[in-house]
C-alpha cells in the first residue's frame, strides 16, 4: 500500500509544505523563504558535480517513494545504556517534549524558536562552512524540527544523550540540531538511526555544533539498520581554543549514506578527532566526506576511518584539511584503511590538502586490501572454521575504531551489532 | 599414524614434491632435513592445508583418513599441527583471545564441551609454564611486535594448548638463540609421548642434539633420498650434503 511519487510530485508536495511550515513557525519564515527561492534555482546534484562525483544522490532522489521491496533483515535491538532518550519520528521530536534546568536545556528546536531565541540567534545556521547547497538550501527552507541543546558554562549534561531517529514514515525528512556548549561545557550524546518503513525515503539531516572555549563534545553516530533509508548526514562543528570535538561514526547498514562532517577549529589548542568504521554489504553505499579547516594556530586534528566492503557495496573517502596562514603549528593526521571482501566491492578514497602554514606537521595514507591469506590460514590451521576466523579478523580490524568509543555500554552494543554481521 | 605415498605438489607451475613416500608411528619422531629448495616447507605446509600447495599425485593417510580431502581446520581438529617456520602477526586479536577460540573450536570438532574461562586459564598457566612464557605476552596481539624467540615460543605453546597427535615443525630452529633453542627443545621434550608423533623439518643438526630423532630423512629434489638415524644427521653436519647431492644426481643419469 504505497503511493508511487514522481520527482514532479514531490517539488509540488515540496512547495505546499515549505509553506506550511514557514505558516507554523513565524519566526523561520524569513530565512525559509530566502532559502526556498535558492532553492528554486537549483537542482538536485548529478554525478558530473565534483562534490557528488561517486555518490549518485539524483538516483536516490528519483526512487524516493517507490516501494522497496520486503526488507531482508530485522530491525536491531535498540541502545539501552544509561541515557537522556529523545525520540524523533516523521522528522518530528516526540518525545521528551522538553528539558530545562539552570545548567541545561534539551528542547525540540521548534520550541526553542518560541523559548530560545536568546540563546540561538547568533548561532543558527551560521557556522562557515554551511554553504547554500542543495541539501543545505532544502533544509533550510524545510525543516520540520530537531534538537536544541544548551549546556552552561562550566557544566556537564548528566546522562549520555541518545537521538533515535525514526525515519521512513515520510518520503523526505529534513531535520535540524543546534548543540550550543558555553565555556567549558561538556557532553556526551550519540544519534541511532531506525525506522523500517518498505518505501524508498531520505532523511537530510543538518547539526551545528558550537563549543566555546574548553568545551568538549563527544558525539557518536550509529547507522545499524539494513533497511533501504538514505540520508544525507551532514554535521558542522564550530570548535574555539581548547574546545575538542570528538565523532565516532559507525555505518553498518542503509541504502545511501552521505557524511559530511566540518570542523572549523578556530581557537589555538582547539582539537577536533573524527574516527569511522564502515561495514556494508549488497548494493550498500557510504560516502564519508570531511574537512578540518585549521584556522588558529597549535591546533590539532587526527582522522581515522576504516571500512569493510562486501557484496557489490561502495564507499567513498574525500578527506579535506585546511591549514590556513596563521594556523601555526597545527598537527593534522588522515587515515584510510579499507578492505575489499569481493571483486565487485570497491572504494574510491582522496585526501585533499591544502596547506598554507609552513610549521606544520600533517600526513595522511590510504590502503585498500584484501583480507589477509596468511593470516586466515594461520587461524584455521589451528582448528578455527573458515567464517569465524574471517569474523576474528574482521573484528579485529574493527576493534581499532571501537576501542575510541570511550561508552563502555555502547561500545558493547556495537560490538555486538558488529559480530552479528561478521559471523 | 601417517602413511605418505607417492606424494606430488606443486606451487603455482613449478612441481617441487615428486613422490615422496613417509611412514610415521605413534611415539616416533622423524627428522626431515635438506638442502634449501629441496621441498621441506613444502611438504610441511602441504599435510596442514595450505591453499597455495595443489597435489598433483599421491595420497596421505592420517589416522586411516584421507588428510588431502580435509580443510585445515578439520585437520587441525584430527589433530594434526604446523609450528609455523613464519607465525603470522595479527594486530587486534589478543594470544589470550585467539587461543581460547582455537582450544574450544578443536574441542568441539572432537565432541568435546568447551572450557570455560576459569577451566582455560587453568590449562593456559599450566602450558606457559612448560614454554616459560611470560603472562603478559598472552594479553597481546598475537605475535605483533614479538621476538623471534617468543614467536617460536607462542607455537610451542598453542601446540601444547591443541594437543596434537602429530606435529610437524617447521624449521622451528631458525632464529632461534640458544636459550630459546634450549627452552623449545624443552618444550617438545615434555609433549611427547608413546602416543603422538612429530616431523621436525631443519636445516642444521643443532636442534636435534635437543630433540632426539628415531629417523633422520634427507629431502631432495622433492624425494626422500636417505633415510637413517640420528647418525645420519652427525655425518651431514660433517659433510655437508654435497656428497648426497652427487650420488643422486649420479644415479639420475643413467
Amino acid at each position: 500500500m504505497t503511493t508511487q511519487i514522481t520527482p514532479k510530485l514531490i517539488s509540488r508536495q515540496l512547495s505546499e509544505r515549505y509553506q506550511q511550515l514557514a505558516a507554523g513557525m513565524p519566526a523561520t519564515a524569513g530565512f525559509r523563504e530566502a532559502a526556498f527561492q535558492k532553492l528554486l534555482q537549483q537542482e538536485v546534484p548529478s554525478t558530473r558535480h565534483e562534490e557528488w562525483k561517486y555518490t549518485n544522490i539524483r538516483s536516490v532522489w528519483k526512487k524516493l517513494g517507490e516501494s522497496a521491496g520486503e526488507t531482508t533483515a530485522a530491525p536491531s535491538p535498540h541502545w539501552q545504556g544509561d541515557a537522556l532518550k529523545v525520540r524523533l519520528a516523521g522528522g518530528q521530536v516526540v518525545e521528551p517534549a522538553e528539558v530545562e534546568t539552570a545548567n541545561y536545556i534539551v528542547c525540540s528546536l521548534k520550541k526553542a524558536f518560541e523559548k530560545h531565541q536568546d540563546k540561538l540567534q547568533a548561532y543558527f545556521a551560521k557556522h562557515t562552512h554551511l554553504q547554500d547547497d542543495y541539501f543545505v538550501l532544502l533544509n533550510n527552507a524545510l525543516w520540520s524540527d530537531g534538537l536544541f541543546v544548551w549546556v552552561k558554562r562550566g557544566q556537564t549534561l548528566p546522562q549520555t544523550l541518545a537521538v533515535f531517529f525514526e525515519e521512513g514514515q515520510s518520503t523526505l525528512e529534513n531535520t535540524r540540531h543546534l548543540f550550543l556548549l558555553e565555556e567549558g561545557a561538556q557532553l556526551e550524546c550519540a544519534y541511532f538511526f531506525t525506522g523500517d518503513s518498505p518505501i524508498h525515503s531520505l532523511h537530510n539531516c543538518i547539526t551545528e555544533a558550537y563549543l566555546a572555549k574548553d568545551a568538549s563534545m563527544k558525539h557518536y553516530i550509529a547507522e545499524a539498520e539494513a533497511f533501504h533509508h538514505s540520508r544525507v548526514l551532514r554535521t558542522f562543528a564550530d570548535v574555539e581554543q581548547n574546545a575538542n570535538y570528538y565523532n565516532v561514526t559507525f555505518v553498518l547498514g542503509g541504502h545511501v549514506a552521505r557524511h559530511d562532517l566540518c570542523a572549523a577549529l578556530k581557537g589555538t589548542h582547539a582539537e577536533a578527532h573524527f574516527y569511522g568504521l564502515t561495514y556494508l554489504r549488497g548494493n550498500a553505499h557510504t560516502d564519508h566526506h570531511t574537512v578540518v579547516d585549521h584556522i588558529a594556530p597549535k591546533t590539532q586534528s587526527n582522522e581515522l576511518y576504516k571500512g569493510v566492503y562486501d557484496g557489490q557495496s561502495a564507499g567513498v573517502f574525500n578527506g579535506k584539511i585546511y591549514v590556513r596562514p596563521d594556523a601555526q603549528q597545527t598537527n593534522a593526521f588522515q587515515s584510510n584503511r579499507t578492505i575489499l571482501l569481493t571483486p565487485e566491492a570497491s572504494i574510491n578514497t582522496k585526501p585533499q590538502l591544502e596547506i598554507w602554514a609552513d610549521d606544520v606537521k600533517c600526513s595522511h595514507g590510504a590502503t585498500i586490501g584484501q583480507l589477509d591469506e596468511d593470516a586466515l590460514f594461520y587461524l584455521r590451521a589451528r582448528g578455527i572454521p573458515k567464517a569465524q576466523a574471517k569474523a576474528l579478523l574482521l573484528q579485529a580490524f574493527a576493534g581499532e575504531v571501537l576501542d575510541y568509543v570511550g561508552n563502555d555500554s555502547l561500545k558493547e552494543y556495537l560490538l555486538a551489532r558488529l559480530q552479528e554481521r561478521f559471523s | 599414524m601417517l602413511s605418505i605415498k607417492n606424494l606430488k605438489a606443486r606451487v603455482e607451475e613449478k612441481e617441487i614434491l615428486k613422490g615422496l613416500n613417509l611412514e610415521v608411528k605413534p611415539g616416533e619422531v622423524h627428522a626431515i632435513m635438506g638442502p634449501n629448495g629441496s621441498g621441506k616447507s613444502t611438504l610441511a605446509n602441504v599435510l596442514a592445508g595450505r591453499e597455495d600447495y595443489e597435489v598433483t599425485e599421491g595420497e596421505v593417510l592420517f589416522m586411516g583418513k584421507n588428510l588431502l580431502e580435509l580443510e585445515p581446520e578439520e585437520r587441525a581438529g584430527e589433530g594434526v599441527f604446523l609450528a609455523f617456520q613464519y607465525p603470522v602477526e595479527i594486530p587486534g586479536v589478543t594470544t589470550a583471545n585467539f587461543l581460547k577460540t582455537a582450544v574450544n573450536a578443536v574441542r568441539q570438532y572432537r565432541g568435546l564441551d568447551p572450557l570455560d574461562a576459569v577451566q582455560f586459564l587453568k590449562l593456559l598457566k599450566e602450558k606457559m609454564k612448560l614454554v616459560e612464557m611470560d603472562s603478559s605476552l598472552v594479553n597481546r596481539s598475537l605475535n605483533e611486535g614479538f621476538s623471534g624467540g617468543e614467536k617460536k615460543r607462542n607455537e610451542i605453546l598453542q601446540m601444547a594448548m591443541l594437543e596434537p597427535k602429530l606435529a610437524i615443525l617447521d624449521e622451528t630452529d631458525s632464529g632461534l638463540d640458544i636459550d630459546a633453542l634450549r627452552i623449545v627443545a624443552e618444550g617438545v621434550n615434555k609433549l611427547r609421548s608413546k602416543d603422538n608423533a612429530f616431523i621436525v623439518v631443519t636445516h642444521y643438526q643443532r636442534l636435534l642434539n635437543y630433540i632426539e630423532p628415531d629417523y633422520v630423512h634427507v629431502l631432495y629434489k622433492g624425494r626422500i633420498v636417505k633415510s637413517g638415524t640420528k647418525e645420519l644427521a652427525l655425518e651431514l653436519e660433517e659433510r655437508g650434503y654435497d656428497w648426497i647431492k652427487e650420488e643422486v644426481d649420479a644415479n639420475a643419469s643413467f
